[in-house]
């Protein structure tokens, strides 16, 4: 397995290449690039820009793991809004297009979001469409979507079970699961969805989680790993099981009040353990 | 009529409930209790097809002295037994084990949710889920097929021209959930070659 942290984690005002000394200092391979969050890499940044970063990473000795986004949750492929929908389509696309120049094989997107007035079924058979779109384009570029289960914040494939059919029902190599293990709350548990869907993870988001506070108290849901309630042991066996030994990438929402630097080099110590199995 | 069709004849009736042939092409038997458990695991062996020269026993907890013996018979003559025990085995099956294989077996252990699964190492390296409690046994290291917290679970035997293979854990409510990793071992196990020297005597003998 290697190791991965977004670049959102970089602590606020300091720049790129500073932010890649620390990822190597702290002990990273690689590193999750986020379209849309900071300035470096933005909708209108062009392909020279994109070589320019890729260049500057691998001098500081890291790799690009994956490219990820959160414009997905106001651009999504399930909008009953056209514009949006081609406005997700569009960063999708670029996303696949970075992650060439950056010679990685993996985004990740979030397919789905139920509301209100946006309903399940309508939301489902949207995404199915969606992504049997975008696949071409993933398998010419030779880069893999991964969908990640946001399963709480999307209301949207709450099991693994389901999360199985629905990329059936998508049916192709290039559309898999970015695999948040903090992310299924108490609706589920961790290692089981490793176990169901090991083939398919294309990528895998690590964090804890706090399952007795749910989303939609003030406190986040989410916390550093070992801190919160997910099985630590059987989610590295459930890896080993499927034969799982690719990126894993921590995301951390909850953030160091002080000294955030230092919840970079914690982060980098609590992965090792989770990779060694010394748990 | 041979000693052969005696002893066939024999093995038949402690197990006429419950027996039944497979409908694989190679034949091979199929031996369950009539509780949900011991069903539940032979409705997930029954998908796979299995070499003539295994019998299969599936989530046994109450086999007594007088099937063990029938069956020691047909390992001597070439079969190999697949011995998948319940949770729930009960003395009287662990001392019939004991006496009639030598196979001495522990209290059943509950599975704990900081290790989910069994260990196999043979026929190949695989983690499958252990099922609720696994029945540690008492082996040497080369007999020893899958551990569970480091202690053996599961062995295999050679008796005569066949052998045994103890499950203490069960591996057929696996094959029932569609466990990749169970259904690849379990496969491998009834494939026949994994019982290394023992086909061919075994197809001249049953």
């Amino acid at each position: 397995m290697k190791k991965s942290i977004g670049d959102n984690i970089f602590p606020e005002r300091m720049s790129f290449e500073n932010g890649l000394k620390l990822l190597k200092r702290s002990g990273y391979q690689g590193i999750e690039l986020w379209l849309g969050d900071r300035p470096w890499f933005q909708m209108a940044t062009t392909d020279a820009q994109l070589r320019e970063m890729r260049q500057q990473i691998e001098d500081a000795g890291l790799e690009i793991s994956n490219v990820s986004t959160a414009l997905d949750w106001d651009e999504n492929v399930s909008s009953r809004d056209p514009a949006k929908r081609e406005a997700a389509f569009r960063h999708i696309r670029r996303q696949i297009e970075a992650a060439q120049i950056f010679n990685c094989d993996a985004i990740l997107i979030v397919a789905g979001i139920v509301t209100a007035d946006t309903p399940y079924n309508e939301v489902y058979n949207r995404c199915v469409d969606s992504l049997q779109k975008l696949a071409p384009d993933a398998a010419s570029a030779k880069v893999k979507i991964g969908v990640e289960n946001c399963c709480s914040e999307q209301r949207f494939l709450l099991s693994p079970r389901e999360f199985n059919t629905f990329l059936n029902d998508v049916d192709s190599r290039w559309v898999g699961i970015h695999l948040d293990v903090g992310n299924i709350h108490d609706t589920g548990f961790a290692e089981q969805w490793i176990e169901m869907l090991g083939p398919r993870i294309t990528r895998v988001h690590l964090k804890d989680v706090l399952k007795h506070r749910g989303r939609c108290g003030d406190q986040s849901v989410y916390t550093n790993i070992f801190l919160g309630d997910n099985n630590w042991r059987a989610i590295r066996d459930a890896f080993t099981k499927v034969g799982y030994d690719g990126w894993v990438v921590a995301e951390m929402e909850a953030k160091y009040r002080y000294a955030p630097d230092q919840q970079i080099y914690d982060t980098s110590a609590a992965m090792d353990r989770v990779i060694s199995g010394n748990l | 009529m041979t000693r052969r069709h005696i002893l066939q004849q024999a093995l038949a009736v402690p197990f006429a409930m419950c027996a039944e042939a497979s409908s694989a092409p190679a034949a091979s038997q199929i031996i369950s209790e009539p509780n949900c458990l011991s069903q539940e695991s032979a409705a997930g062996f029954r998908s796979l097809h299995r070499a003539s020269i295994t019998i299969l026993l599936c989530g046994m907890s109450t086999l007594g002295k007088s099937g063990a013996l029938q069956l020691r018979e047909q390992a001597l003559r070439g079969k190999w037994i697949v011995f998948e025990s319940s949770p729930l085995c009960t003395r009287k099956q662990a001392r019939t084990l004991q006496d009639v294989f030598g196979i001495a077996l522990n209290e059943p252990v509950a599975a704990s949710s900081d290790d989910l699964f069994a260990r196999y190492i043979w026929p190949h390296s695989a983690l499958t889920r252990s099922f609720s409690a696994v029945i540690p046994v008492a082996c040497s290291p080369t007999e020893a097929i899958a551990h569970y917290g480091g202690v053996p679970i599961a062995m295999k035997r050679r008796i005569g021209r066949g052998g045994i293979v103890f499950l203490g854990s069960m591996l057929g409510p696996n094959l029932r959930a569609e466990e990749p990793e169970a259904t690849k071992l379990a496969a491998a196990i009834f494939s026949g070659t994994t019982f290394a020297g023992t086909s061919t005597a075994a197809s001249t003998n049953t």
